[in-house]
């Protein structure tokens, strides 16, 4: 599931960052970051406020 | 002093201008829109470009925004980038973010709140171990880092573009600093001229 992050996720005090090895792509857990979770957890952070939803794709674009 | 006017077609990537290379984008990450530069849909992350070429470790790049989208959206501008490595500053329409990529791992250094416009400049330096943010010649934060002496100046984003309301920068300019031009190289020399 896509959600945007509503506010900075914080991880030991750090911006919360993940890799995508395939793509040697870092993701900085900002606010406004969207990033693809499973449901169960977006909808943990969806939850505690982190974030929000967001509706399916307009527009793909290949990896 | 290098420049960028982003004029091609609406899609076209930012690398196929053929003076950039992603610090930790894909090349379909930042694209042309209305001849200026917006993050892509459905794969936002958070985004930095560079400019290739030689540039001085002290260095400066600063952007133009020239449409505010409604969104969380952040455009901005980056310096002394390389392959997972940078200092960028980045706004959307109620805030602002000056943050490091080190090894593709990121740390904020500062944020805000502001109201961003249209044709407001977003500015950043860096001269030794300061970083200075700017908005329209206005600091928004100085910073004390060292985890990045050289590198090439760029451009950032963070968020995903929302149809119709995408923030855009355009207007890009990065170069090396000099006494005469940069903020932190006078606190610099000062600090040492003061012993």
């Amino acid at each position: 599931m896509r959600v945007k992050l509503t506010q900075d996720v914080l991880e030991n005090g750090q911006v919360k960052t993940t890799i995508r090895p395939r793509r040697k792509q870092a993701i900085g857990w900002f606010e406004g970051a969207v990033v693809e979770m499973s449901d169960a957890s977006a909808q943990k952070y969806i939850e505690a406020g982190l974030a929000e939803p967001v509706p399916a794709a307009a527009e793909e674009i290949p990896s | 002093m290098a420049s960028e006017s982003f004029t091609a077609a609406n899609g076209t990537q930012l690398v196929a201008l053929g003076t950039w290379a992603n610090a930790n984008a894909l090349d379909s990450d930042f694209v042309v829109e209305s001849n200026a530069l917006r993050t892509p849909f459905n794969r936002a992350v958070s985004l930095l470009a560079y400019y290739v070429g030689t540039f001085a470790d002290d260095q400066y790049a600063q952007g133009t925004i020239t449409q505010v989208g409604s969104s969380l959206q952040r455009m901005g501008v980056a310096v002394r980038c390389s392959a997972g490595n940078g200092y960028f500053l980045c706004a959307h329409v109620g805030g602002w973010t000056l943050a490091k990529l080190v090894g593709f791992s990121f740390t904020s250094l500062a944020s805000g709140s502001f109201t961003l416009a249209t044709s407001d400049v977003l500015y950043l330096e860096a001269a030794a171990d300061q970083i200075v943010a700017k908005r329209n010649g206005s600091t928004l934060a100085t910073v004390t880092d060292t985890s990045h002496v050289s590198g090439n100046p760029g451009v950032s984003g963070i968020g995903e573009a929302a149809s119709g309301t995408y923030t855009l920068l355009d207007a890009w300019q990065g170069g090396d600093l000099s006494i005469a031009t940069g903020a932190a190289v006078r606190a610099y020399y000062s600090r040492l001229l003061a012993g």
